[in-house]
């Protein structure tokens, strides 16, 4: 699939924003005056900033109020809902915080439930579609829940409960690499089943319907840059899960670690969701036999 | 609303015949032909049209495969493709703002324009590639089964059928009603073994294929030879005078 | 012509799709076939160890072109083939001097010379049907190599572009139908 920029930096940055709101809105801390105000502007900003980044990748975006429409059925729906109810729901809790010292916890813990259900329905946006065997596995969720939780905790300055998770997150993506590199080979479908030609003998694609490129080609059998991805899914590995892991753990506390690590894992997550995008294979590759 | 429809009793859709289509192509100029000039919606655009990277919207292509068979010289199949208008559309779900929908009536899977945002969702959804976004006019776009001809009453009933069926010169493409057993369409598959593309994405396609059929064998050749010889040996009449005559020069 | 030096059978024709449109170079048909490989056997595939994307050099005994391969199994081992009319010299058509069918593009024309073989008599004939006037396609003869690596990532010959007698083309072409 072709790994847009505005997808890589939607999903990035809003599970960040929603992870670090799961933190403050179950109070796992409850800053107060400024100190709340930058923590929950970090919070909306990067949620928000995020939801920003994806209406680029529309070609209307100014009927983007539209897709809050189909939620009964479409992930992508629920994903716009459930990422507006949070910032509606999390706004007294936060507003009480940094301007009254008020912080309202009942709130705070329906909106850290929505932040990390609004995750969850991103990931499943990828995860519902069977026609990209990759993602359509239950480590797609896990990868990014695990790295709005990770993530989210490491701005929350959650550094005990950050360290493990990180250490999970890095579980799941070698999960998701490893499972997912088989997938596909492995699942039912083959230009034999694609075509229906199987009966005959097999299949092997002579001549493409079109010399020319197509929307089809440049975005779901996207090939390009693939020949990186030994080297990407370490650096992604190392700088989004695993050096965060040990900093946190093996060193002592501190801002200027703190923020190594949140630039670190930031760079990591970039580049494993460059791989998550770009590595995915659509089926629609079997009729042009590419994948 | 993208939730689907009860599973209609009519089944609008095409049945494809792999055995005739000669890969002429002439369905997908004229389906991008009809669909360009229909109201229904924006014309398919060609970016870069004379450039050195030319990208346009088609609704139908032809691959041509070449199928290798355990006994036999390998066999080339033209393969058209277009939108299946299956009964458990995955396109149609995934899309936030009901601009994809199928329709009650007929089954028909349609995109109304004027609503999609251009996510691109329901294009990754679809395993079949029916679904190509429009570089112009940034929606989506999809076959419509030519929903603008096979109900439209100012064309002359032999007409309205998809314009892809329409132009077919091979008669390789049969448009009907795959919900009723007893329709010709039908009947067709059922005499072929007519069959759905990969089965295994659960879409349950209404669209059918039906398969090459088997190649002759080459017979031996004294088979043949009796009916080689010359007919006009020892033929009397215009045809021996004419033998006997170009036998001569 | 000793069948030795050139053993294969080369053919073209024109592509189906092509007939579509007669009128000029249309911006759907280019899509459909904007270049044209050499389609060969399996067999002179694996004998010459061509891969995806290989170039090879065709001769007859008039002359050399430079040109991609795709194989086909579905061919027969002593003929090779591909689709007319699809290459063109760089600027014909008002297409744009980097257009595929300019630089991935080829012609067996230049495979073919225009006369006969002198015959004796101090004439060359034309080496065309008398009666259609059509080049004898069916007579070409040739051999085939694979292209030494490291060569352009264009078909040859290649000519210098020529200069279009009409205006530059439009980039997106759209027509008829709603537009909002």
């Amino acid at each position: 699939m072709h790994p847009a920029p505005s997808l890589i930096l939607f999903t990035v940055l809003s599970g960040l924003g929603f992870g670090l709101m799961v933190w403050l809105g179950f109070g796992a801390l409850v800053p107060l005056g400024w100190v709340g105000f930058v923590f929950w502007a970090l919070a909306y900003g990067l949620a928000g900033g995020g939801l920003l980044a994806a209406t680029f990748h529309l070609g209307h975006p100014e009927r983007a109020w539209r897709a809050l429409s189909q939620w009964r059925t479409s992930w992508l729906s629920r994903e716009g809902v459930l990422s507006i109810v949070t910032f509606a729901v999390m706004a007294p809790h936060a507003a009480g915080s940094v301007f009254l010292d008020r912080p309202l916890p009942v709130l705070g813990a329906l909106g850290g439930g929505l932040a990390l259900l609004t995750v969850f329905s991103t990931a499943m946006i990828y995860a519902q579609l069977r026609s990209v065997p990759r993602w359509h596995h239950w480590t797609t969720p896990a990868v990014f829940m695990l790295a709005a939780l990770a993530g989210g905790g490491l701005l929350a300055g959650q550094v005990a409960a950050a360290g493990p998770l990180f250490a999970l997150l890095a579980v799941a993506l070698a999960l998701h690499w490893h499972m997912g590199d088989r997938r596909f080979a492995a699942g039912p479908d083959t230009a034999e089943s694609a075509t229906g030609l199987g009966r005959i003998g097999k299949v092997r694609l002579l001549a493409p319907p079109h010399t020319g490129r197509n929307y089809l080609l440049r975005e779901m059998v996207h090939v390009v840059g693939r020949k990186h991805a030994a080297r990407l899914r370490l650096i992604a590995l190392a700088a989004g899960a695993v050096v965060p892991a040990v900093l946190l753990v093996a060193l002592p506390a501190g801002h200027l670690l703190g923020a190594l690590a949140v630039l670190l894992h930031l760079a990591g997550m970039l580049a494993a969701r460059w791989l998550f995008f770009a590595e995915a294979e659509h089926v629609v590759g079997l009729y042009y036999g590419r994948r | 609303m993208t939730a689907l429809p009860p599973p209609s009793a009519k089944k609008l859709g095409l049945v494809i015949d792999l055995d005739t289509c000669v890969g002429c192509h002439a369905c997908v100029v004229s389906c991008k032909e009809w669909n360009s000039q229909s109201p229904l919606g924006a014309p398919l655009a060609d970016l870069d049209a004379y450039g050195a990277a030319p990208e346009g919207t088609f609704l139908n292509r032809v691959h041509s495969f070449e199928v290798t068979r355990e006994a036999g010289p390998p066999v080339v199949v033209h393969f058209p493709k277009s939108c299946l208008h299956c009964e458990d559309a995955p396109c149609v779900t995934v899309c936030p703002t009901g601009a994809s929908y199928k329709r009650a009536e007929d089954g028909i899977v349609l995109v109304n324009e004027d609503i999609c945002i251009g996510c691109g969702l329901c294009a990754w959804a679809c395993p079949y590639g029916a679904r190509e976004m429009d570089g112009a006019e940034r929606v989506m776009k999809k076959c419509t089964l030519c929903v603008d001809r096979i109900y439209n009453e100012t064309l002359p009933e032999p007409d309205r059928v998809p314009a892809c069926v329409k132009s077919c010169p091979a008669g390789a493409r049969h448009f009907g009603d795959l919900g009723d057993e007893d329709s010709a369409v039908s009947r067709l598959v059922a005499e072929r073994e007519g069959f759905a593309l990969m089965p295994d994405q659960g879409t349950k396609p209404v669209n059918r294929y039906l398969p090459p059929r088997p190649r002759d064998a080459l017979p031996e050749f004294d088979v043949l030879a009796p009916y080689l010889e010359p007919v006009t040996e020892g033929a009397g009449g215009f045809l021996g005078w004419l033998d006997r005559t170009l036998g001569k020069i | 012509m000793p069948e030795g030096d050139f053993p294969l059978h080369a053919l073209t024709q024109r592509p189906m799709a092509m007939y579509h449109s007669w009128g000029s170079q249309n911006a759907w048909l280019r899509q459909i076939h904007g270049v044209n490989p050499l389609f060969v056997s399996g067999e002179i595939w694996a004998e010459h160890g061509f891969a995806e994307g290989d170039w090879a050099i065709l001769t007859s005994a008039h002359g050399e072109i430079r040109v991609p391969v795709a194989r086909m199994d579905a061919l027969n081992g002593k003929t090779v083939w591909t689709w007319n009319a699809i290459g063109k010299r760089k600027g014909a058509w008002a297409l744009s001097p980097e257009a595929p069918e300019a630089n991935r593009g080829f012609l067996l024309n230049h495979l073919i010379h225009e006369l006969l073989p002198p015959r004796g008599d101090g004439l060359r004939w034309a080496n065309s049907d008398p009666v259609t006037g059509q080049a004898a396609w069916y007579d070409l003869r040739v051999r085939i190599r694979k292209a030494p690596p490291g060569g352009p990532d264009h078909a040859e010959p290649d000519f210098a572009p020529i200069a279009s007698p009409v205006p530059p083309a439009p980039g997106t072409v759209r027509h008829g139908g709603r537009t909002s």
